[in-house]
Formats: C-alpha cells, structure tokens, sequence
C-alpha cells in the first residue's frame, strides 16, 4: 500500500511514479536491451498499422455519409441501404480488432513483456 | 398495427399519476441503494490509493462495466435514442463514433497509462518533463473538460428530471412547478454526486457505475425486447414503419437529415455543414481516450492485462447498447411518432421513456405502461448520478494530486492530506458545477459535451501520445500542446455560430461569429498537435534517460504501481 512505502519521499516524490524497487540505471538500460527492443517491435508492428487501417476506414465512412449520399442510399437487401450496412461494419470491425489485438497480445506481447519484467527484477534482486 | 399504436402513444403520453408515484419511489430506491454502496465503500477507503484509484482491486468485467457505465451518459441513452427516432440514421453516425473512439483507447493509451501512471492523467504527461507547470496544465485541462461535460449533464439532469417526472408548463406535481423541479433536480443531483465521490471515493464511484451499467443494459435489453416483439422480430418491418411515420419517407434511413445537411442554393453552407459532421467524427473518436474520467478508470485494476481486458468488456457493452438504441430510436420513430415525441420535448430526449410507456401499455394496459416507463425514467436518472460522479472524481483527484500535492506542496502532502484536499474539491467542484447549472438552465448547453471531447482531442491526447512514444518530446511542447489545443478548442467555438449570430446561439442579440462550423475538432486538433511539435522543437531541453524509463515502464509493466493489499 502506498502508505507505508517510502520513508522518505524522493525529490518531487508523489509527482513521478514510486519506483517500485528498480534502479534508474537498469531501466534505462533495459531501453535498448534485445529482449526490450522485441517487445518493443512486436507492439509497433501491430498498434500503429492498425489504428491507420481503422482510422481510415472510419474516414472512408463519415466521408461518404457526407460526400457520398446517392451511393450511400442504394439498396442491398430489403430495407437495408448501404449506409446501413456501412455503419453496421464499423461495429464489425470494431469488435474484430479488439479480438485480434487481444489474441495478438496474449500470443506475442504478454510473454515478451513478463520477459522484461523478470529480467529487471532479477537485476533488482541480485543489487 | 402502426396506426393503432400511434394512436395507443397519442393517448397516454400524459404522464399519469401512477407512473409519477412509481418513478418517485424508484428513483428514491437508487438513491438508497447508490448511498447505500457509498456508506460501504466509505468504510474501505483509507489511503489516497483507495481514494482516486479504488485500491486498484476491481477486475476486468467489473471496470468494464464501470466504463461503460463511466461513459453512456444520459446524453448517449436517452440523446441518441431521440436523435434516431426523430431524424433516423444520422443518430446512429453518431454511436458509430463513440464506439470506434474505443480502439483508441485500446490500442495506445489504456495499458501503457496504466503501466506508466498512478492517479491522474498528469501522472504520465509529468513524467518525462519539468513537474510544475506540466501537472498544472493536465489540471487545468482536466478540470475544464470536466466542468464543461458535468455542466451540459447538469442541465441536462435538470430538465429531464421535470420531464421524467411529466410536469407540463404551468402545472404543479407536490408543490413543485416545472421549473421549480429543474431547480430542485440540479441540486439533488449536485448533492448526490459530492456525497458519493466525498465519501464514496473511487470505490463507491466505480460501484455506482457498476450498478448503473447493469440497470441500463437490463432496461434497454428488455425494452427492444418489447418492441422488436411487436413487430415479430422483424427489423426491417420496424425500419420501414419508423421510415413512414416519420414523414421523411427512405430519407430517414439515410445520412443527412441531422447532420452536414445540404442546403439548396448554397454550396458554401453545404460544405461546411459536411466539414462540420467531419469534425464532430474526428472529436468523437479522438476525444474519448483524452477524457480525464476515463484515463483514471484504467488505473482501478491491478496490471495492465486487466486494463486491457476491461476495455474489451467496456467495448462489447458500448456497441451492444449502441445496437439497441437503433431500435429504441427507430421503435420510438414507428410507436410513438414525431409529432407525439417533438410534443414532449423538442430535443427528442423523451423517445426512449415514451416508448416505454407506449410498449408497456400495448402489452398490458395502461397500468403496465405507467411501471415501465418509471422503471425507464430511474434506470436515466441512475444515469445522470454515475456519469456526473466520475466526472467529478476526475477533477477533484487532479487538483488534489496534480495541483496541490505536485505544485503547492512540491510532492511532500501526505495522503491524508492529499485525500482531505480531494474531498473538499469535490465539494467545491459540486457546488460550482450547481451555481452554473442553475444559471445555465435556459441556455443550450448541449453543445458542451461536444467541446469538452474536441478539447480532450485536441489537448491531451495528442500530449499522451507524444510522451509516450516522441523521444525528442519535452515540457515546452508538452505546454504549447495541451494550451494550444485548449485555447483553440475554446477559442473556435467562441468564435462560431453555437456561441452567437444564429437563432440557437447561447448569446441572441450580438454576432461576433467568424468560424462557421459549431465542431472545432477538425481545426484545434491539427493546431494542437503543431504547437506540441513546435514548442518541442524551439526548445533545446531533452531527457533520454526519461523517455527510456517511460517507454520499458509502460511496454513491459515494469515498476508499475501494484494493487493496495487490504
């Protein structure tokens, strides 16, 4: 508990995060670190290009419900009109990345990231 | 089948004395209950952890279920609902908005702010850069986004209160007038929400939501229940129904009735209407991952897995309910009819509680349409009280750790003292935001809500994300870019029709209006970011060893702040 950590509060303590027991040095360290710049590569390769994709995508929509309209009226099935459809995607979408990104982080990102966890501590604990 | 049921809406859309007494005693229920959670919570809390961060013991479904309740607002239930049912598919753009906004959150900001902070949005923009003036300007954007959603919810509490409870103009329910109700229902609800943060702290909070996320899924669930019955599960039937009544003919299942609409014989108005509803898009999207109430949510759980799995909840429970107010919106459109609805309020903001009462009374007399359209009506006003407490937890936990603790007190308050501060913020916010309130209550503030997302677009979500992941980023660009997207947010909305020179202006009788489209996102977001760019640029200082902490600290979970062990 927060409470009882430390005795004395650094400088500018309560403003930067307790440092939960790692040395400055070692954390920076980790910074170029092979197992850190792994996890650091599998993360980017898939939040950046992924949030372009969605971003554009919900651009293409909101585009063509303003700029689009006579296409966007035409019918597909039944009382269902493109816009419909368009807007129904949106949600598809929405839910199958946050499927994707869950099954992607739990595959490739939370192992690599309790990698450089346990190596910090252990770097902690042998200090 | 329409015809009679418009004519079933027609005749008990006067609110009746049975529906007032349940509502009054329903509503009387969710207070006892919510302050009932507040009193047990209260006994919980003991450290400033327990206090803005609820210990950080919640799991992942039960955040989940406080983000979602943390975000559907009164205006998001019973505003779109309303918008549908009364100008179709452009209601619906807009939950499409607030529901992509999600992978946002998602994808770049909840983890690595729940690795890398501890309270409060300047936790992680203070990071890297010189401590003062940064936490000071994550507070002041934190408290204006705040007060500016908390005020449009006021009001909004206001209003919906003497319409929930049906008192027409000129007529008197308990002593009470309409506008007297408004009055007594911006201060009840101003009370509510300082007892329950005060008290409660972010423990009683995210309870609060919670039950309130289930009510309001539960409610809308069995609502569109209802009304897809009535139409023997056939959505498209529905759709063409609310289609005809509507008197808007296949217009109404098409974008352009609400938003960018096209102006005959004046392209330029045309143009900027559509580059309008591009800049509310872009506020929706981009604002929901800058909101303060909502960044602090991530850090009641314990690690970064659980924030990324409460987002996950929080996204099936946001696009659920996004789903049923489609057909809340157009069984309201098909039921109740526009005339009936623009009858009760001109905003529409009555559809989903007259539908209820429409459904209710089609399934079981008058009686049955009475208790669901109260049961409607609590499940909203347990809506306005969860949205408006996180607001306030927001704040007040911002001008306690970030203002006071890190700037006045250079980081030496205590908790005790940094938990006393809170309180009585919370005090001065509910206070603050009732005075405004009842001062507001003619204006239309609606479009507060929209600002207060442009602001959180344009001010700090650009700065969270270049902290995190710009290693050249630095205080002056940290300042230039949560000022500059603040001043211009502001500034532009100023400056633009919502504020003077049209009919709906807040100020009738002057025009100083030069911007001409009433979203400012698609301007004050580009500004934001190059003054972030700029300032960061102009300025020589720069901190390597502090980006290299923040980044393996927010990817790896390392050092981050663990659960309170009670």
């Amino acid at each position: 508990m927060a409470t009882k950590q430390p005795p004395e509060p650094p400088a500018e303590g309560a403003a930067s995060p307790a440092n939960g027991g790692l040395s400055e040095a070692d954390v920076v360290a980790m910074h170029s670190d092979p197992r850190f710049l792994l996890l650091k590569q599998r993360l980017y390769r898939f939040i950046f290009p992924m949030s372009l994709a969605f971003m554009v995508w919900y651009l293409l929509y909101v585009l063509m419900s303003a700029f689009a309209r006579d296409l966007m009226s035409t019918p597909v099935l039944g009382q269902f009109n493109l816009a419909l459809v368009f807007g129904v995607l949106q949600f598809v979408t929405t839910f199958g990345i946050a499927i994707l990104y869950s099954s992607y982080s739990r595959k490739n990102l939370d192992p690599a990231a309790a990698d450089v966890r346990k190596a910090l501590e252990e770097k902690a604990a042998d200090e | 089948m329409n015809a009679s049921l418009q004519y079933l809406a027609a005749e008990t859309t006067a609110v009746s004395d049975t529906s007032r007494a349940v509502t009054i005693v329903l509503f009387s229920l969710v207070v006892a209950a919510t302050l009932y959670i507040t009193v047990w919570a209260s006994r919980r809390t003991h450290s400033a952890t327990d206090f803005h961060s609820g210990g950080r013991g919640f799991n992942a479904t039960q955040n989940g279920f406080a983000i979602a309740g943390d975000y559907m607002s009164a205006a998001s239930f019973l505003g779109i609902a309303g918008m549908i049912a009364l100008f179709g598919y452009d209601g619906f753009l807009y939950s499409i908005g607030f529901l992509v906004a999600w992978l946002v959150a998602l994808l770049l900001v909840a983890e690595l702010l729940r690795n890398s902070g501890r309270y409060t949005m300047g936790d992680v923009l203070s990071y890297r850069m010189q401590q003062r003036p940064v936490r000071t300007a994550a507070a002041v954007s934190t408290v204006t986004v705040s007060i500016f959603y908390l005020l449009a919810q006021m009001v909004g509490a206001g209003a919906l209160i003497s319409l929930l409870m049906g008192i027409q103009p000129g007529e008197t329910y308990l002593g009470m007038s309409g506008e007297t109700a408004k009055i007594v229902g911006i201060v009840v609800v101003g009370m509510l929400m300082t007892i329950y943060v005060s008290f409660g702290g972010m423990k009683g909070t995210t309870w609060v939501q919670i039950v309130k996320a289930v009510m309001l899924m539960t409610g809308a669930a069995l609502l569109v229940l209802l009304t897809l019955s009535i139409y023997g599960f056939n959505f498209g039937a529905l759709m063409s129904d609310a289609a005809e009544a509507s008197g808007q003919g296949a217009a109404f299942l098409e974008p352009g009735l609400r938003y960018g609409v096209e102006v005959a014989g004046d392209p330029v108005q045309t143009l900027w209407n559509k580059l309008d509803l591009i800049s509310l898009g872009m506020a929706l999207v981009l604002g929901t991952a800058g909101l303060p109430h909502i960044l602090i949510r991530f850090y009641t759980v314990p690690d970064s897995v659980t924030a990324r799995k409460s987002v996950n909840w929080a996204i099936a429970l946001i696009g659920t309910f996004y789903l049923f107010t489609l057909v809340l919106g157009f069984g309201a459109a098909a039921i109740v009819g526009h005339e009936a609805i623009t009858a009760q309020d001109p905003a529409g903001n009555a559809a989903a509680p007259q539908l209820a009462q429409a459904v209710g009374a089609h399934f079981g007399g008058e009686v049955v349409g009475a208790v669901l359209l109260a049961l409607i009506a609590s499940v909203a006003f347990a809506t306005i009280l969860s949205t408006v407490a996180g607001l306030v937890i927001a704040s007040s936990s911002s001008l306690a750790h970030d203002f006071y603790n890190s700037v006045l007190r250079r980081g030496k308050a205590t908790d005790v003292e940094e938990v006393r501060v809170a309180k009585i913020a919370a005090g001065g916010i509910g206070l603050v935001a009732v005075v405004l309130a009842v001062f507001a209550q003619g204006l239309n503030v609606a479009f507060l809500v929209a600002l207060a997302f442009a602001i959180a677009a344009s001010a700090n979500l650009p700065t969270i994300l270049l902290s995190l992941f710009w290693k050249r980023f630095n205080t002056r660009g940290a300042l230039s870019g949560i000022y500059g997207g603040l001043i211009s947010a502001v500034g532009l909305v100023f400056f633009s029709p919502v504020v003077s020179g049209a009919e709906t202006s807040l100020i009738t009788g002057a025009d100083f209006s030069w911007f001409p489209i009433a979203n400012p996102a698609l301007f004050s977001v580009p500004i934001g970011l190059v003054c972030a760019i700029v300032g960061t640029l102009t300025s020589k200082e720069q901190d390597f060893s502090k980006f290299a902490q923040i980044q393996v600290r927010a990817l790896s979970g390392a050092g981050a702040e663990k659960a309170a062990d009670h």
